[in-house]
């Protein structure tokens, strides 16, 4: 999900009207220790990665003197968090916490709106909390075109306990996040901790912002505030990855191609329909195959897309054999992608005697599918008279007959 | 009887001269669908392929009563299409679209809450009731849609629009027919999630057995087998879960649908199969077990004809 910088984050809740601490960002030590000197007394050094639990992981470190955030910054920069390297840094003002809370705006399944969640157990891990006390976190749906008045989040919150001038002041905080919220179509907006000060003051001492990837088309201003390392998920893109997301990005129609490496794979799977290659790795699984790559692309003049993506994966060094296909109803012209395929066989050289290609597809477009993939010498094109699984058993036997150094033709299925 | 569609059910296109919609609109009518009008703004008074092309719901709608809308406009322009079709009164809306914006889902599906009008999708390959009519791109041409599917006593709803036209499929070519199949939509907010339409399957008497396809993420399994720990459900269900696979993912990685997503623990595989488990379905491992445990379920009076 593509997430925004904390830092650009929290210029949004400041420009949003909620208050945050002052901080700077910084790419080096010595800017570090600026940084300090500017915003007077104690700080917080954090390491802007994409990740959460940062405060277990050392990635954030309280310095009292300028000296001391140039020593964090030093132990911070280049380190490696959660699998996201560590390349700016935000130093912050040290707030002085009377209370920590817990706030978050979201999608929820259950009712299909918004929902906002509270605890004024915040400042921990909120999973921590949810196992320990579940009935500390409250929830309240939100009716999406009605929005959410100053009157609903006073009571609210005062129903979670919060009162006196703090309670007018989180009020607002709520109410400025939910429309932080909206106006950048965000999935998530968690700020966690949302601090009370001694003063009754109350500011976002730490937040999250993902935005939804199907609404960026609408917001040109805050692309340019994505973590980019967001993109692969739960650590940065693969360098296959990244130029698979170039592809997607340079080759109209744009954002339609979904591309995932997986770790110590040998077979590559190029199945379209999520549920369909969802079902597959499942399968791939149970019968002790390894997936090398996740590979789904929207229907519709795809060809061009399709044929640079294939290259990238037959360049792949680790990845001995290819399955590729589509549920049996996909009316997406199937000739496109065995078009594609023999293309970036013929052009990449790849020898299909010593690396299985499976196709499987069948529905619109499949005669004339089954006539280029003959073209193709060594490419295999099955169609409905063979199901997933028997597809993924022939692929998963004939990459371990190549293994041991045998033909796959050796392991079944027709040449 | 079926669910949603029938031969009788007056349909309006939106987007009705895209190449693909003009391409399914050509296969629904073929196979029984009753197209009435079309909508593309800035097109009214065309025809395409036969069909009176209107610029608004609301005209088409002056023009020629209908039951049900499709929607094939693309992503962006859904939620305002979806949102013109409820205001203007049709009765069910089908949303076909992949990827419409989230904030839009959510505003599309409290327009229909509000207007007392059924939304399937988004994210949705389409409704068919076999043998009878079908909405939006399931089945694709004539042949394949006759090859997937066949009539008779088994409703289908699945999350992923591909595997549930695969899970007909199994069940046809063991003979096994099916009263309609809804293709839900495989974002984590959809219109109409399985518990919203397995009471339909309730009323209907030709149903004698539903089978869901599962994914994780959202709470669509865990509602159903609560509707049926309940007693809103009683006919006999068959459940397949993908993605067991994201059980030892690294938390945040997602394959397949923007639903998959483990957050927190909840919506995991695991954890739908217990639940619809414990609630009395038939949870199959493999999905070429559907067929059989669905023959059990319809018990021995069944026979494939």
């Amino acid at each position: 999900m593509p997430r925004v910088f904390e830092d650009r984050a929290k210029a949004l809740l400041n420009s949003a009207g909620v208050r945050v601490p002052k901080g700077h960002s910084v790419t080096t030590p010595l800017e570090a220790a600026e940084a300090a000197r500017a915003i007077g007394g104690p700080v917080m050094v954090k390491a802007l990665v994409p990740a959460g639990k940062r405060g277990k992981a050392g990635a954030i470190l309280a310095a009292d003197t300028p000296d001391e955030a140039e020593e964090a910054a030093k132990k911070l920069l280049g380190r490696v968090v959660h699998h996201f390297p560590v390349k700016r840094l935000l130093v912050e003002e040290r707030v002085a916490i009377a209370q920590e809370w817990y706030l978050s705006v979201a999608f929820d399944s259950a009712s299909r709106g918004p929902l906002v969640m509270f605890s004024a157990e915040g400042g921990v891990e909120i999973e921590s909390l949810l196992e320990e006390n579940p009935d500390a976190l409250r929830r309240m749906e939100v009716d999406i075109l009605e929005g959410l008045s100053e009157e609903r989040c006073v009571s609210f919150l005062r129903a979670m306990g919060v009162h006196g001038e703090g309670l007018y002041r989180a009020a607002m905080a709520l109410e400025a996040c939910y429309a932080l919220f909206r106006r950048t179509e965000a999935r998530v907006l968690e700020v966690n901790p949302l601090v009370l000060t001694d003063t009754d003051e109350v500011i976002a001492a730490a937040c999250v912002l993902d935005l939804d990837a199907d609404a960026l088309f609408r917001h040109a201003d805050l692309k340019e505030l994505l973590d980019e390392d967001s993109d692969g998920g739960w650590r940065p893109p693969t360098p296959v990855e990244a130029r698979v997301a170039e592809i997607d990005a340079s080759i109209p129609p744009i954002n339609t191609a979904r591309f995932t490496e997986i770790e110590d794979g040998e077979i590559a799977l190029m199945w379209s329909g999520g549920g369909g290659g969802l079902y597959l790795l499942d399968t791939m699984a149970r019968l002790g195959g390894k997936p090398a790559t996740a590979f789904d692309i929207t229907p519709g003049p795809l060809e061009e897309k399709y044929f640079e993506i294939t290259k990238e994966i037959l360049a792949m060094p680790n990845v001995k054999g290819a399955l590729a296909g589509s549920n049996i109803t996909s009316f997406s012209r199937v000739q496109l992608k065995v078009r594609a395929i023999a293309r970036a066989v013929e052009e990449t050289g790849v020898d299909l005697a010593k690396f299985p290609f499976i196709v499987r597809f069948a529905g619109a477009g499949g005669e004339e599918a089954r006539e280029i993939a003959a073209g193709c010498p060594g490419l295999q094109y099955l169609g409905d008279e063979v199901t997933l699984e028997e597809a993924a058993e022939r692929i998963i036997a004939q990459v371990e007959a190549v293994k041991r150094g045998e033909s796959w033709m050796s392991a079944g299925g027709a040449p | 009887m079926s669910i949603l569609v029938d031969e009788t059910t007056r349909v309006v296109v939106a987007g009705i001269t895209g190449w693909q919609a003009r391409a399914h609109t050509g296969f629904m009518r073929a196979y029984g669908t009753r197209v009435v009008a079309g909508v593309v703004p800035g097109r009214g008074g065309e025809d395409c392929d036969g069909v009176p092309v209107y610029d608004s719901f609301a005209s088409a709608l002056g023009e020629h009563p209908a039951d049900a809308a499709v929607l094939f406009v693309p992503a962006a322009a859904a939620a305002e299409s979806a949102i013109e079709a409820a205001v203007a009164g049709v009765g069910m809306i089908l949303v076909c679209a992949e990827g419409v914006p989230q904030h839009d889902v959510a505003r599309m599906i409290a327009h229909a809450r509000r207007a007392g009008v059924r939304l399937v999708g988004p994210n949705s390959q389409g409704i068919i009731s076999p043998g009878r009519a079908k909405m939006g791109g399931t089945g694709g041409d004539l042949p394949v849609t006759n090859l997937l599917f066949r009539r008779g006593p088994v409703g289908v709803l699945s999350r992923s629009g591909g595997m549930g036209s695969e899970t007909c499929w199994l069940l046809s070519r063991e003979g096994v027919g099916q009263s309609t199949y809804v293709s839900v939509g495989g974002d984590a907010m959809v219109g109409a999630p399985f518990s919203e339409l397995m009471p339909l399957f309730e009323e209907d008497p030709e149903t004698e057995c539903v089978v869901l396809f599962g994914e994780p993420g959202s709470c669509a399994e865990e509602d159903a087998a609560r509707l049926m720990g309940e007693g809103g459900f009683t006919k006999p269900v068959v459940a397949f879960i993908a993605g067991m696979v994201n059980e030892s993912a690294p938390q945040g990685v997602s394959f397949g649908h923007a639903a998959a997503i483990i957050e927190r623990g909840e919506g995991s595989p695991a954890r739908k199969k217990a639940l619809l488990r414990e609630a009395g379905a038939a949870v199959v491992e493999d999905m070429r077990e559907i067929p059989d445990a669905v023959r059990d379920a319809l018990g021995a009076g069944f026979f494939a004809p």
